[in-house]
């Protein structure tokens, strides 16, 4: 067989293991070759997105799964640019050994195209006191795979030592994982233990923990989301109504699409219609009133009040400013 | 007409927009660039598009949510043009992943998709 077929094959085998084991954030690299294994590849990578995607959404039907946002990678770096401090977390996600990044470039960690996108922000640093930004990079793991991730750069001074630079890297994982992987109780745990709930909550919250969505119903509650989508411009009927034509009742409609798309119908229809309306206020000379109708608003006023609200200019200001 | 950005080039043919995206990765900030310049062509009237991505290296998520939807702007229907196993993989993993709002195909060449858009002019 080929060298860059196996290897290629060993990175796929790799990455599957990995996403068996419950870790999706890592990404196999993509090669020249346009081959069928290539396009293997990369359906794998989108597989692994939409699987971490649904972990910070929380996946579908939940109990107390708060999402929790907990520090995965940490480093101290120099004012050359090489790694004074690493965190355990960060060696176990880049599957190296401390000593093997201490005192070592924090480029070497990096793939070719973000050691490019790093140097440019580490100079930025360079040139002031404090400073604070974020950057997304491509971390290389040792057994060849690549795990992007949006890096928190935060340069301060440390008296008698120069500059330093903390690097934070964060995970979105949930409560439960969080528990089985025996970190404890030092991670904030979200709004479940903030506030005194009241008893309107709690009965809310009991409520919730009783209603489990099927496959079933979360295919309907993903169809409505398709049918509002292509019908924007047509009036939308009762919460009921639209249940019954779904499959489905009101209850588990409106908890559901709270659950799978973290707004209400109701907000989630009038944000997809101004959205559609903006691309057209902005790209088109089309009167303001057939863009209302279009996109499904009974009345221009009601229109403008509403895009006002949502980006705070009305669609003539809009319009204008676009223009120049 | 014919225009050109550093990630498509632009030209409308006989009601149908041509847009040959170039060797590029897709992300959200490309994806704004490519739908303003079409959109500019296009200049409010709706068109049929036909989408050449034969040489398209790759896609990530949001660059994919944003064309379904934005990207879809005075949009009637899209045809892609895919020719290799990396060009089919990434119109099927859009057409899977993202439930494209309006009639969207991919061909193996120009003249079938023009033929599925010449439906909608």
């Amino acid at each position: 067989m080929e060298e860059h077929i196996e290897q290629r094959l060993s990175s796929l085998r790799v990455m599957l293991l990995k996403m068996l084991s419950g870790s999706y954030y890592q990404r196999i690299k993509r090669s020249e070759h346009n081959d069928i294994l290539e396009s293997f590849i990369i359906g794998f990578n989108v597989l692994a997105e939409e699987f971490q995607d649904v972990l910070v959404h929380q996946g579908y039907a939940n109990r107390y799964a708060a999402i929790l946002d907990v520090v995965q990678m940490s480093f101290i770096i120099d004012e050359h640019g090489m790694v004074e401090m690493v965190n355990k977390q960060a060696c176990n996600t880049l599957s190296r050994r401390k000593r093997n990044i201490i005192d070592r470039p924090f480029e070497a960690l990096l793939t070719e195209g973000s050691v490019k996108k790093w140097e440019k922000v580490f100079q930025q640093c360079a040139k002031r006191r404090a400073f604070d930004t974020s950057v997304d990079l491509v971390f290389k793991s040792k057994g060849g795979l690549e795990i992007p991730k949006t890096v928190y750069v935060s340069r301060y001074y440390k008296t008698a030592q120069g500059y330093r630079t903390l690097i934070t890297v964060i995970h979105h994982t949930n409560y439960q994982k969080k528990l089985q992987s025996g970190i404890t109780g030092k991670i904030n745990k979200g709004k479940l233990n903030e506030k005194k709930r009241s008893v309107k909550d709690r009965i809310a919250l009991l409520k919730k923990s009783k209603v489990r969505l099927s496959l079933e119903d979360i295919q309907k509650i993903k169809m409505g989301h398709d049918m509002i989508l292509t019908n924007l411009e047509h009036d939308f009927p009762s919460l009921k109504e639209f249940a019954l034509q779904l499959g489905t009742n009101e209850f588990k409609l409106k908890y559901g699409f709270k659950e799978l798309y973290g707004t209400t119908v109701h907000k989630f229809l009038i944000e997809e219609r101004l959205r559609k309306a903006l691309m057209m206020v902005l790209y088109s000379d089309r009167p303001f009133k057939s863009i209302a109708e279009m996109t499904g608003f009974k009345s221009l006023p009601h229109f403008s009040r509403s895009f006002k609200n949502t980006y705070g200019h009305s669609p003539s200001e809009m319009r204008k400013i676009n223009n120049g | 007409m014919l225009a050109e950005n550093d990630y498509a080039t632009y030209e409308i043919i006989d009601g149908v927009v041509h847009v040959i995206y170039k060797n590029i990765d897709l992300d959200i900030s490309t994806s704004v660039r490519i739908v303003k310049d079409r959109l500019k062509l296009q200049a409010g009237r709706f068109m049929p598009v036909l989408c050449d991505i034969r040489a398209i290296q790759g896609i990530d998520k949001a660059a994919r949510a944003y064309l379904s939807l934005e990207g879809s702007a005075f949009v009637n229907a899209v045809a892609f043009v895919v020719d290799s196993p990396v060009s089919e993989m990434l119109s099927d993993i859009y057409l899977t992943t993202n439930s494209p709002t309006i009639p969207t195909k991919s061909f193996l060449n120009s003249e079938e998709a023009i033929k599925f858009l010449n439906r909608f002019r």
